[in-house]
């Protein structure tokens, strides 16, 4: 089972993309989390701005009807973000291939794929967060040269809520 | 000295956003990591696609700063997608210049890119902040900032150019 293709997202794509990143978001334990719809995904990446790309990974009829019934199997979500330092960075967000489909090198085209874009695209580098307790991720990024900036560097995420954004723009 | 006006950056204000850029990595002794020059941020900050958005405090001509500039704080951000709820306004860099702090300036400011994402339907304003950086710490949690890599365990990596070029080619 070595037949996969990788390719741009398209919108009719939006239901399979759902569909992964809420089995991702099942993974990590966190599904009732995604409160995103299928016609957010539609208009917010597939608009005139689209505020995310996404590469997924199809299979040939014949092997999604074997193992899962689906032939989107695969994909990842990213964007660009800027480093006031150096400029253009490509920023990884969501990164999932389906369990049955692991082992056959998808994952590895997936990374190759954007790693071409980043380049192609003057990106100086590639961001993401994982999860201190993914070890295996982390092992998936660090062979790939990934380095960990938030021990190197001691950067910690921060979040203002949409509750606590609303109480500081009603402030005089 | 209370009168300062935010407004959006414009052209023109590419030179003070690049100054206050490096004073702000100066700051954080980064002076010479400063790569980016002020071609790059006209095409990438003001061209048909913006990478980025900058949201500038001015002070009138007869409030100017010691070396003579009227610009004297800016912020920088982009909007970022988070898979479960969708946009969010991603802060990236925010300094106001040391003798107009204590002015309300960053205040103003903070609660502007409020308002941008509430009107833009953000979810929430990210940002990476410092683990030693103690006062920029407590500014945003004075403001209701939680942090998600104390209570997420979330850990930032990097592949570099010189990486993506390996796997690239591979």
């Amino acid at each position: 089972m070595a037949n996969f293709n990788l390719r741009k997202a398209e919108p009719k794509d939006v239901p399979d993309i759902l569909r992964l990143i809420k089995e991702l978001a099942k993974y990590e334990e966190m599904e009732d989390q995604v409160i995103l719809t299928e016609k957010d995904l539609l208009e917010d990446g597939f608009g005139d701005h689209p505020f995310y790309h996404c590469v997924v990974a199809d299979v040939p009829a014949e092997q999604q009807r074997s193992l899962t019934g689906y032939s989107v199997i695969g994909f990842a979500m990213y964007y660009f973000t800027y480093d006031p330092w150096i400029g253009k960075l490509l920023y990884l967000e969501d990164f999932y291939v389906m369990k049955e489909y692991r082992g056959f090198g998808i994952g590895s085209e997936i990374l190759k794929t954007l790693s071409d874009t980043a380049v192609t695209n003057r990106c100086s580098s590639m961001h993401f967060i994982v999860a201190e307790s993914n070890k295996a991720s982390i092992d998936f990024y660090k062979r790939r040269g990934a380095s960990d900036l938030s021990l190197q560097e001691g950067w910690r995420l921060f979040r203002i809520d949409k509750e606590n954004l609303l109480k500081m723009s009603a402030e005089e | 000295m209370a009168k300062f006006i935010l407004r959006k950056a414009e052209p023109k204000d590419v030179s003070d956003i690049l100054r206050l850029i490096k004073e702000l990595a100066k700051f954080e002794e980064m002076e010479e990591q400063v790569v980016l020059t002020e071609k790059e941020l006209l095409e990438d900050g003001f061209g048909d696609h913006p990478f980025y958005h900058c949201v500038v405090a001015e002070v009138p001509k007869d409030k100017q700063s010691v070396e003579g500039y009227t610009v004297v704080g800016f912020a920088m951000y982009y909007f970022t997608y988070d898979p479960w709820i969708g946009k969010l306004l991603y802060l990236e860099d925010f300094y106001v210049m040391k003798e107009f702090r204590g002015y309300g300036i960053g205040s103003e400011i903070l609660k502007t890119l409020s308002e941008t994402a509430v009107k833009t339907r953000c979810s929430g304003m990210h940002f990476i902040v410092a683990e030693w950086n103690t006062s920029s710490i407590e500014f945003y949690k004075r403001r209701g900032a939680a942090d998600l890599s104390h209570e997420e365990g979330w850990r930032l990596y990097e592949i570099d150019k010189c990486n993506l070029l390996k796997m690239s080619s591979k």
